[in-house]
C-alpha cells in the first residue's frame, strides 16, 4: 500500500488519539482528518486540477500540517515557503517552479504579488464528514520540492516524488532497530523547509503516535528541553547542534522516558554523544545520514553503549546504507575506490531524485551511470561528501570536497553568500571570502573576511538580510589589508584562518 | 541590586554580542523585538550575563524565560542565592 493511503488509514484507526501537540494544544487524528477534509475542499475550489506544485507557507499550526496531507491526497506537491525567509528569495523559488497558488494559514496572509494566495485559516469543522476519495495515486508525481543553497547564487530545487518517499518508508519499516509505538511522543523540531521534518513526522503519524512541534521563533534548544520535561518525550530526532548548545546544561537533564535519540543533518561528534547518553540513559542513539537529493536518509549508524564506536577525527561513523541502497566511494574520474581509500561518496537507489529542477548543467555534474559489482548499470548521485569505508563496511565522514557547510543542519554554499556580497553596490574591496569557523561548542560560525581597510558595512548587511536566509548571514566581519597567497598564487585560506582567530 | 542597574548591565551584554544598540530593552521585550537576537546569540548573551553577575543560570529557568522581565527576575534570584 502506498504511504498516502497508509497515512490515511492510520489517521482513521487512531482517530481518538493525539496526532499533534502545537503550542501546548493537542489535536486528535479525528480533528486532523477534519482539517484535511476542509482544506481539500479549499484546494478543489481554488486550484486547477492540472496545477501540480503548490506553495505552502510553513507556519507552526495544524492547518499547515493538514495542508501537506491534503495536497498529497490530491496528488499534488508542496513547496515550503518560510515566512521568515526574505521575500526576494521566496519569489525566486516560486517563479522558478512556475507555482501559481500558495496556501497560507497566517492571520495576515503573506504578501506575494502575482501569486494566488489561498487562506486556510479556520478551516475546521467538526461536522464535515466527506468521504475519503483520493485522486488516483501516481508514484511518479512530485510530492515536494525543496530548495538548497546553490554555489552560483541561486538556490537549487530538488523534486522528490511519491515513489521516492514510499521507498524511504519501506526502508524504515524493515528496520528492526527502529520501531515506533502508538504511545510514543515524538519531537518535531525541524522547519518544514528542511526535509528531516519528514523523518521526524511520518514514522510518528504512520503508527498513530503524537508529534510535538517547535515554533520557528523559539530558542529551539531551550524549547525542546521544555517539551522534553513537560511531556516526557520518547523519540527525539534533532540536529547535533542542539546538543552542542545544551552541553553546558547536561547535568540538569534527566530524561529516562526517551527511547530513541536520532541525529541527522550535521557531523555528530562522539564525545558529545558520550555525555548526552547520560541524560537519556534508556535511549538508543542513531546517527542518520542522507542528502536531500536521496529523500532525507540513506542509512545510519547505531551508537554502541560501553563499547568502542567507529569514528574518524572524533566524528561518529555514518554507518551502513539501507538494505536497498548502494554506496560507492569514487575518485575524481568516478572510478570505484577500495576500502580505507578516501573519495567521494555516491548513492544509488529508488530514493534518488529525478534530478535538479530545470538545471541540466548541474545534473550532468551531479549524476552519472556506473556499473556496480553485480554487473548492473545504475544512476549514482555524487554527494560531495568525502568519506571512506572501513574493512567491516562502515562508512566514515572525512569532509566536503567543495565549499559547502552545514549550519544548524542547513546546507550553505559559501559561493552563494559571496555572490550576493559581490553584487552589492557598496562592494568596494579587492577581494572577500566567507569562511566557516568552528566555535567553542562545536558549531560553525560564518565569518566574512574582506580585503580592504575598514568601511561601514551596515548597508551591505541590510542588503544581505533582504536576500539571504538568516543562517547564511555572516556573524562576524574581519578586514585584512591584503590577503595572503600560496606559492601557486592561490588564496591561502589556512593563513587567513590564522589571521581571523 | 536595583532592577535598573541589572537592566543596564544586561544592555551592555546585548550591545557587546549583537554589535549594535538599535533596541530598547524593557521588561516586556522579547527576542522578536531585537534585531539579531536568535538561538545563537541568545546563548552568547546568557553566558556574558552570567560572567557579569558572577552567577550560573539553571536550565529550568532558561527554558521558561519569555522576555527581559523574566531574565531580570531570574538574575535577582541567582544573586540572592
Amino acid at each position: 500500500m502506498n504511504f498516502v493511503n497508509r497515512l490515511y488509514n492510520s489517521f482513521v484507526l487512531n482517530s481518538k488519539s493525539n496526532a499533534f501537540c502545537i503550542d501546548d494544544t493537542f489535536y486528535t487524528y479525528e480533528e486532523l482528518l477534519n482539517y484535511i477534509v476542509r482544506i481539500r475542499k479549499i484546494i478543489n475550489r481554488n486550484i486547477e486540477s492540472n496545477e501540480r506544485i503548490i506553495g505552502l507557507v510553513t507556519n507552526n499550526d495544524i492547518e499547515t500540517y493538514a495542508a501537506i496531507f491534503s495536497l498529497w491526497i490530491e496528488g499534488k506537491a508542496y513547496i515550503p515557503i518560510n515566512p521568515f525567509t526574505p521575500k526576494a528569495r521566496n519569489i525566486d523559488i516560486l517563479k522558478s517552479t512556475d507555482v501559481v497558488s500558495v496556501l497560507d494559514s497566517s492571520k495576515t496572509p503573506i504578501r506575494l504579488a502575482s501569486f494566488n494566495i489561498i487562506k486556510t485559516l479556520s478551516s475546521y469543522s467538526s461536522h464535515d464528514d466527506a468521504p475519503f476519495d483520493a485522486v488516483p495515486y501516481r508514484g511518479n508525481n512530485i510530492a515536494y520540492v525543496l530548495f538548497t543553497s546553490g554555489s552560483t547564487g541561486a538556490p537549487k530545487g530538488v523534486p522528490i516524488c511519491f515513489k521516492n518517499l514510499d521507498t524511504l518508508i519501506a526502508e524504515l519499516d524493515i528496520d528492526e532497530a527502529y520501531k515506533l509505538k502508538p504511545s510514543d511522543r515524538c519531537l518535531q523540531m525541524y522547519e518544514l523547509t528542511f526535509d528531516a521534518s519528514l523523518t521526524a513526522l511520518l514514522p510518528s503519524l504512520l503508527v498513530g503516535a503524537c508529534s510535538y512541534t517547535v515554533p520557528s521563533n523559539a530558542i529551539k534548544y531551550f524549547y525542546i528541553i521544555k517539551l522534553l520535561h513537560r511531556y516526557e518525550l520518547t523519540v527525539m530526532k534533532m540536529v547535533p547542534s542542539i546538543i552542542n548548545y545544551l552541553r553546558p546544561y547536561f547535568s540538569e537533564i534527566k530524561a529516562p522516558s526517551v527511547r530513541y535519540s536520532i541525529f541527522g543533518g550535521e557531523k555528530l561528534y562522539e564525545d558529545v554523544v558520550q555525555e548526552w547518553i547520560k541524560c537519556v540513559p534508556n535511549s538508543k542513539v542513531l546517527n542518520h545520514y542522507g542528502p536531500t537529493e536521496f529523500t532525507v536518509c540513506s542509512g545510519y549508524y547505531a551508537y554502541k553503549f560501553n563499547k568502542k564506536n567507529r569514528s574518524h577525527n572524533g566524528v561518529l561513523s555514518i554507518g551502513k546504507p539501507f538494505k536497498n541502497v548502494d554506496y560507492i566511494i569514487v575518485d575524481e574520474e568516478n572510478r570505484e575506490l577500495k576500502d580505507n581509500q578516501e573519495g567521494e561518496l555516491c548513492l544509488s537507489g529508488n530514493q534518488l531524485t529525478q534530478g535538479y529542477w530545470n538545471n541540466n548543467k548541474l545534473n550532468e555534474q551531479a549524476f552519472f551511470l556506473h556499473k556496480t559489482a553485480s554487473g548492473i548499470t545504475k544512476k549514482f548521485y555524487k554527494t560531495g561528501d568525502i568519506c571512506f569505508r572501513d574493512k567491516d563496511g562502515y562508512y566514515l565522514y572525512v569532509g566536503r570536497k567543495d565549499f559547502q557547510l552545514k549550519i544548524g543542519g542547513y546546507r550553505v554554499e559559501l559561493g552563494e553568500i559571496e555572490y550576493h556580497i559581490k553584487s552589492h553596490s557598496s562592494a568596494k574591496f579587492k577581494n572577500l571570502v566567507v569562511m566557516g569557523v568552528k566555535s567553542q561548542n562545536n558549531t560553525i560560525e560564518l565569518v566574512l573576511v574582506i580585503e580592504s581597510s575598514q568601511f561601514d558595512i551596515d548597508d551591505l548587511f541590510s542588503f544581505l538580510k533582504e536576500n539571504l536566509v538568516d543562517y547564511m548571514i555572516p556573524r562576524r566581519t574581519v578586514f585584512i589589508d591584503s590577503f595572503p597567497y600560496t606559492k601557486n598564487g592561490k588564496l591561502d585560506r589556512k593563513e587567513i584562518r590564522k589571521m581571523i582567530r | 541590586m536595583k532592577e535598573n542597574e541589572i537592566l543596564t548591565t544586561i544592555e551592555k551584554s546585548f550591545v557587546k554580542i549583537l554589535e549594535h544598540n538599535n533596541f530598547d530593552l524593557n521588561k516586556s521585550t522579547t527576542a522578536k523585538d531585537v534585531d539579531g537576537w536568535d538561538s545563537i546569540s541568545h546563548l552568547l548573551v546568557i553566558t556574558d550575563i552570567e560572567k557579569s553577575f558572577n552567577i550560573k543560570f539553571e536550565l529550568m529557568d532558561l527554558m521558561t524565560m519569555e522576555n527581559i522581565g523574566d531574565l531580570i527576575s531570574t538574575i535577582k534570584k541567582e544573586i540572592a542565592k
